[in-house]
């Protein structure tokens, strides 16, 4: 019945479509379960795009207990601070049941009707993306709402998964994995995470996991952003039809983005041997606040620039977080003195024009790439939004160089140091 | 391997298109090609320069000549790049570069000396005087002065592509800066791109390392034989002089291609683009000519030893992507083992593999080229057993005819590739260059249609019959074996090897690639025969040490 009817609903107004319509700017409405959804139409193809992304609820383990899953090592005492759950929660939503279905008969669902299904994880939370025909827009719906709003992990799912990601940490080797957790550390830098080990994977239950999806799969955590050929009507009864039904889960939801922390930041200094040496230094860049949007945006884009593009980037992180990343096979003392003298120095004139320049060329250039358009919209619109053009040409040098300053303390620097020479091990005055 | 999936992808949905989008075709008075589709939107152009010729196509210079030549052509453009300020500052460090090489070359066979050579000393001067001419990395270049964004260059077995997007009104200066790199082919950035590839190769994993040997073994004496080698001694040998002889052959008109998507229309943009690309100067060197037909050879099967990871390849030649099977093909991959729900996925399932994938267009698909299973065995099973299951799901697809929705499932995701290719202007414009580039005409992107409303489930089985017979099957087994890369047995071959080629007067870059080839070939000999090979070459080895030794 519910299949007839949205088939009815979409045959009219998809008779009725003006062709070769310009694209439109974003809309947007809220379900009643207090999902956000924004529609950027497109008319000139016959395709539509959907990306719906959440947010992670990380859980925090308060008490130890035996795990019986576990035979051997079972350590006593339980990790005190969040769990490494998203990784093996990511595995679990692609691979886990759905519905009433198995995952190889809702994969060959998606397939069948000629639609590509993709879950991937960015720092913040699970993003599922779905591609398909516009005739198929009614099947691509229900689809997209049964991988995110039904998924059914079980024990068995859980094993093999815990298993798979042991045997990566062992693969991996320590060097690796301390990158990785290195890096983890830096998508949330004001909480301490446990390290992704094989103890820490195996304190994880199946309780612990379904807890954390069920926190994480809410609707007023989620942004379903839908591009292409449908109008806001046949949007608005789609999205109604298959996620109306969304519940609200009835615990308290975590802040989405936190307030700017005022306690102290998780300092750490990490030294593994290696081959290799290397030294990588993270500097934390605290939550977006609205005020300075434009500035940060400007200077995530420049400062790479100023300290050698190769080898410094901006990582993403969750909440709005995003560190400095520094990599050199220089010592740590140089990567800070090398930062000291940005700081400095500050931001020019020039740089600052340059960078308005390059923000401008790459926001325009979104038009031209549907996939990535869909994705800043809705990211936007989930963590913040982005700032316009005009606010970026209003940023001045004063403005610029104090976020700069505020980034560049060194004080709350994280570094890890691969290699055990002395030189490189001792720790800079 | 991503970016051979992004390409296997685009040739696909160039060769199955069935109703292109409305393009303009023009030709410059030099002959170069240009395709425009005008969509009116924000103002905004994605432009696409494809070359035809890539790494198959490197003139007996090492495939990786090419890559380099492209880093080096559509990298950062400061106004140094455009002037001849630092022409002699490039041409000391060649001659130093050279020098360097020989040092080190006689130090290999003679023995390290007491101090370290001047010449070294004085070619990293070289290259510091370079970065400081052009390693400003702080500054936007000429090309991000205009709007451009977005840059990606990459080469395969087929072609070079650049492209990146660009504000409309921004196209003139663009074409005029981008003409002037096309003519004189300067290149002054390439020691640099020459050391900052290096570097990366250091630090890379090369997780794709079996494959190359097994293309080796495939294509003996073809050009797609060593189109995916990235060997860090032939580079090193490379030579601007090289890639500007290269560049001069490539870069003929005849042979380039630029499409743009986006806010413009035709007749404003091909007077800009005739005044300036309609000066570039045509080379007198035939493209090389490639194989289409498969040859009668038997099963071949080679083991790979390195230092990690196992990994199974199964390969099959099949034809160029113009051959009329390829939408056949296509689909046989795709329901064997792309998506989320391919047959190959059931062996994951079961957990007998870890990643099973199948990809045709391996390394090109302009010739003859290979259709590839790559799997991973599971923690607790064999690649043996691994093979085994593989071989299982092959020979099913021979006796069982496809059910009627497994095809559709394969015929209707092809669907979705074509849909996505029109909607997103930067896969059009690959989609159209790809197609030019490997089918050698655009419009046959678009023609099939037709042939995939006909195409019916019995033709996967016919070809899997035809093209994958196991009397057929090239078979490459990369195992770990942790003492490899500490045994010195295999680097005193290399030294053997390379020694005598330059004893013969072969030059240092074409050394290289045999002395790779001649590895090649010695590492699917057992420890033992190696040792033997050695012992052979030894004298020679040793005279040479006897000779020169204090």
């Amino acid at each position: 019945m519910k299949r007839l009817v949205a088939a009815l609903l979409m045959a009219l107004p998809l008779a009725a479509q003006p062709q070769g319509d310009k694209a439109e700017a974003v809309q947007t409405f809220q379900l009643q379960n207090g999902l956000r959804v924004l529609l950027l139409e497109n008319h000139q193809h016959p395709l539509i795009r959907l990306q719906l992304r959440a947010i992670w609820a990380p859980l925090e383990r308060k008490e130890a207990r035996p795990n019986p899953e576990i035979k051997e090592n079972v350590p006593k005492v339980a990790p005190q601070g969040p769990m490494p759950l998203e990784s093996l929660a990511l595995r679990v939503l692609s691979q886990c049941a759905v519905g009433n279905r198995s995952r190889k008969a809702f994969n060959r669902a998606v397939e069948e009707r000629g639609l590509n299904l993709q879950l991937s994880g960015v720092p913040d939370g699970p993003v599922w993306n779905l591609s398909g025909g516009s005739p198929e827009a009614e099947t691509a719906f229900a689809l997209l709402a049964d991988a995110a709003t039904r998924p059914i992990p079980d024990g068995g799912d859980l094993d093999a998964l815990r298993l798979r990601l042991i045997h990566d940490l062992h693969e991996q080797g320590i060097q690796e994995t301390a990158r990785i957790d290195f890096f983890r550390q830096g998508e949330r830098p004001d909480v301490a995470l446990e390290p992704i080990t094989e103890k820490n994977l195996g304190q994880i239950y199946l309780e612990d996991l379904q807890r954390s999806i069920m926190m994480t799969l809410r609707p007023d955590r989620a942004v379903l952003a839908i591009s292409g050929d449908l109008n806001l009507s046949q949007a608005r009864q789609l999205v109604q039809l298959n996620f109306g039904t969304w519940n609200e889960w009835s615990g308290r939801p975590a802040p989405i983005t936190p307030k700017p922390t005022t306690t102290a930041l998780v300092s750490q200094r990490v030294i593994v041997a290696a081959d290799r040496p290397e030294t990588i230094l993270a500097l934390p860049l605290g939550p977006k606040d609205k005020g300075q949007r434009a500035a940060r945006d400007l200077l995530s884009l420049w400062l790479p620039r100023l300290l050698g593009s190769h080898r410094c980037r901006i990582h993403p992180g969750a909440a709005g977080w995003r560190s400095l990343i520094l990599t050199s096979e220089a010592s740590e003392a140089s990567l800070r003195e090398e930062l000291l003298a940005v700081k400095h120095s500050g931001v020019k004139a020039r740089d600052l024009e340059q960078a308005k320049k390059l923000w401008i060329s790459r926001y325009r250039a979104l038009a031209l790439h549907p996939q990535e358009h869909l994705s800043r919209t809705a990211e936007a619109t989930l963590m913040g939004a982005e700032p316009t053009e005009l606010e970026i040409q209003n940023v001045g040098l004063t403005g610029i160089n104090e976020t700069l300053r505020s980034w560049l303390d060194l004080d709350l620097a994280r570094v890890l140091i691969l290699g055990s020479e002395p030189s490189r091990v001792q720790k800079p005055k | 391997m991503r970016y051979f999936l992004w390409i296997v992808t685009i040739v696909i949905t160039a060769a199955l298109q069935g109703q292109g989008p409305e393009t303009t075709e023009r030709r410059l008075s030099n002959g170069m090609r240009v395709l425009v589709v005008e969509r009116p939107s924000n103002g905004m152009v994605h432009v696409a320069l494809f070359v035809r010729g890539g790494r198959s196509d490197s003139g007996g210079l090492p495939p990786a000549a090419v890559e380099l030549l492209a880093r080096s052509l559509f990298g950062r453009c400061m106004p140094a790049d455009l002037s001849t300020r630092a022409e002699a500052m490039v041409r000391e460090e060649e001659a130093l570069c050279e020098s360097v090489r020989r040092e080190t070359l006689q130090r290999s066979r003679f023995g390290p000396g007491a101090d370290p050579p001047e010449v070294t000393a004085l070619h990293a001067q070289a290259m510091a005087r370079l970065k400081t001419e052009f390693g400003d990395e702080t500054s936007l270049d000429l090309m991000e002065q205009l709007g451009v964004t977005g840059r990606t260059t990459r080469t395969n077995a087929d072609f070079i592509t650049t492209s990146f997007d660009l504000p409309a009104s921004q196209l003139e200066p663009w074409a005029r800066v981008e003409a002037m790199l096309l003519k004189d082919f300067n290149i002054f950035r390439f020691p640099l791109e020459r050391e900052r590839w290096l570097e990366d190769l250091r630090k890379s994993d090369q997780a794709d390392v079996g494959l190359s040997p097994l293309l080796g073994s495939a294509f003996v004496g073809q050009p797609y034989a060593s189109a995916m080698d990235e060997n860090p001694g032939a580079i090193a040998c490379l030579t601007r002089t090289d890639a500007k002889a290269l560049a001069t052959r490539l870069f003929s008109p005849d042979r380039l291609l630029m499409v743009l998507v986006g806010d413009i229309s035709a007749d404003s943009i091909l007077p800009i683009l005739e005044t300036n690309f309609g000066q570039l100067r045509s080379s007198s060197e035939p493209e090389s000519i490639m194989s289409g037909s498969i040859p009668s050879m038997s099963a071949l099967r080679l083991q790979v030893s390195r230092s990690r990871h196992s990994r199974i390849y199964l390969g099959w030649r099949i034809p160029p992507a113009s051959s009329p099977d390829t939408l056949g093909l296509a689909l046989t991959a795709r329901v064997l083992g792309q998506g989320s729900s391919g047959r190959l996925q059931t062996l994951v399932d079961r957990g007998i593999a870890r990643n099973v994938k199948a990809e045709l267009g391996i390394p090109g698909s302009r010739a003859l080229n290979l259709l590839i299973i790559t799997a991973e065995p599971e923690e607790g099973h064999s690649l043996a057993e691994l093979e085994i299951a593989l071989r299982g799901e092959i020979l099913r697809l021979m006796e069982e005819l496809v059910p009627g929705d497994e095809f559709q499932k394969a015929l209707n995701q092809l669907e979705l590739q074509d849909l996505s290719a029109e909607e997103d202007p930067a896969t059009l414009a690959a989609t159209l260059g790809v197609g030019w580039a490997v089918l050698g005409d655009w419009r046959q992107a678009f023609l099939p249609t037709k042939r995939r409303q006909q195409v019916r489930p019995d033709e996967i089985q016919r070809m899997a019959r035809l093209y994958l017979p196991m009397d057929r099957l090239i078979v490459g087994v990369v195992e770990p074996d942790q003492s490899l890369n500490e045994d010195p047995l295999d680097r005193k071959l290399a030294q053997a090897l390379r020694a005598l080629a330059l004893r013969k007067g072969v030059e240092p870059a074409k050394a290289e690639i045999l002395v790779q080839e001649g590895m090649r070939q010695l590492q699917m000999l057992p420890r033992d025969q190696r040792a033997t090979t050695l012992r052979l070459l030894d004298p020679a080895f040793k005279d040479l040490k006897s000779k020169e030794a204090p």
